[in-house]
Order: C-alpha cells, then structure tokens, then sequence
C-alpha cells in the first residue's frame, strides 16, 4: 500500500488548537469496517514516524458514524507522548476517499 | 410531499450543533460586514437589516450527516442585494465567511448571490433564537447546512479557494445538496 501525505497549515481550526493537517487522498483501498480501518491506519502511523520523526505509541478507534448513505467517517487518535493526532477516514462505500489527520500545535 | 436529495433522511427538527461554544453577542456592536474585493466595504446594523429584509420562503434545511428538516420558513435579506451594494469587483470567485464564535466557512460566489441565498434574521416566523444563530445567519437551500454559517459577521468576497473550518477537515468546496457533494475528492 503506497501512501502519499501532504501536510500543510490549517488556520481555520486555530481555535481547536490544530496547526496543521496531513491529507491523504485516493489510496484505492478497501476499508469495509473497524477492522480494516485499525490496520489501514497501522500503516498510516508508519509513514508518519517516518516522514515526522513522530513516535506513535498507541492508536484509539473513537468511533465512527454514515455521513448520508454512501459515506463513512472512522475516527481514531494516534498517541505521541506529547498528545495525539485525529485520525478522519472517510470511506465512499467502502472504498477510501480521503483521511484528514490533525496535528495540534507543539507535537510537529 | 418533496424530494428529498440523495442520502438525506426527515427528521422532525434540528439537531444543535455548536461545535466552537455558543458566543455571546452584543447586538450594540455587532454588524454584518462585506468586505474584500469590493470597491465599496459595507456595514449593517440589525436594525437596519430588519428594515431591508425583502425575502421570505419555505424551505427545506439539509444537514450534511443525512438529516433534512422540511418546510422551514426563511425571512430576511437577500444576500444578492447586499453584496451588490458593496459593488464587486469581477474577479470575485469564493465567499469566505466568518462568524463571531470564530467559525468559517467558504462559499463559491455564484451560490453566494444565487437567487434564494438569505441572510436569515427569522425562521418560522420568529427572530433567530440564540442556538439558531441570533442574530444572523447564511441560508442557501441547495447547500448543505454547514455552509449556513450561524452568527456570522462577515463576508470576504476573494479570487482563490482557502478552506473554512469543516473544508479544512475533508468536507467539499462546494457542498450541493443534489450533487452529494459532501468531501473533497467525489466529484
């Protein structure tokens, strides 16, 4: 699974405390539950230790819930000792169109 | 019975969301702002904005998780005319709004002027209630709601693309109701 990330910064979540967000669009893959997500995004903290120099040290599913009925947003946490990142998967049925990771300000 | 657009289930009335806090506004200072690429910035008072509301319907209302709340009724200013005041300059292309709880959103400017966009001061036949966005707030009824921005203040008319808050997290330029359009990346 190849997966590109494009970080860049996010002024209109200031307010939340979110510098940052990483994008990553069209991996082409299958995300059919919270199984497959969990592991989707095993691979997505691998590519952010690499690209970050970030130490993930745990991942959360939060939950996730049909945004109409054709999409479904998975939430997780990806633990740094300093906080964590949001995780937002958005799958177009059940396929992957998009995930949204927030970095809040201080962990990059 | 109306149709209701790809995805979107009734449900029998709003659902609240307040995701920055419920801001408190002082109706004293508080003016509803065009600025940007106009030649002329404007500013209304709420008094004002009453004496010029000229626009009233009914309309659905469709929340972009899947819920649409039928027959509202809409009364205030058209947002056409108001922008139209400020005379924009030709290069307008997006809307970006903010609201005094800090919220944003952005809007593509033909929805922005198009024909039933409403800067909203009553819904239902009563003045907006606080958690409705009191005193203004953006309805266009082929837009999913969070493009209706509650307590807004202002609107920036500028020529390139910059994300509000929910388009910073995934959700479409755009956000057409009948098109699906709910993230970036469906076209």
């Amino acid at each position: 699974m190849k997966i590109r990330l494009k970080i860049r910064e996010a002024p209109s979540l200031h307010k939340k405390g979110i510098s940052h967000i990483i994008e990553v669009f069209h991996t082409e893959i299958q995300i059919d539950g919270v199984k497959r997500a969990r592991e989707y995004v095993e691979v997505l903290s691998r590519e952010i230790e690499n690209k970050f120099g970030l130490k993930i040290d745990g991942i959360e599913f939060t939950g996730n819930e049909d945004i109409g009925s054709r999409y479904i947003l998975y939430r997780f946490r990806l633990y740094t000792k300093d906080g964590y990142i949001g995780c937002r998967i958005v799958t177009f049925f059940n396929r992957h169109l998009l995930t949204i990771l927030t970095v809040g300000e201080g962990l990059l | 019975m109306t149709e209701l657009p790809p995805g979107q289930r009734k449900i029998p009335t709003f659902v609240i969301y307040r995701i920055l806090g419920q801001p408190e506004v002082d109706i004293s200072k508080w003016r509803f702002v065009i600025s940007g690429l106009v030649e002329k910035e404007v500013s209304f008072t709420y008094d004002e904005l009453k004496e010029m509301a000229d626009m009233e319907y009914t309309s659905d209302f469709h929340c972009v998780t899947g819920w649409t709340v039928e027959n509202v009724r809409w009364r205030g200013v058209s947002l056409r005319k108001l922008i139209s005041m400020a005379k924009p300059k030709p290069d307008v292309e997006w809307g970006y709004v903010t609201c005094v709880d800090g919220y944003t959103t952005v809007i593509p400017y033909t929805d922005l002027i198009s024909e039933k966009s409403i800067l909203v001061l009553e819904m239902n036949g009563e003045p907006l209630t606080p958690e409705q966005g009191y005193p203004a707030r953006i309805f266009i009824p082929h837009l999913y709601g969070w493009k209706s921005a509650k307590w807004v203040w202002k609107v920036e008319l500028i020529d390139r693309y910059v994300d509000g808050y929910w388009e910073a997290l995934g959700y479409h330029e755009r956000g057409n109701v009948w098109r699906d359009e709910r993230f970036k990346g469906y076209r």
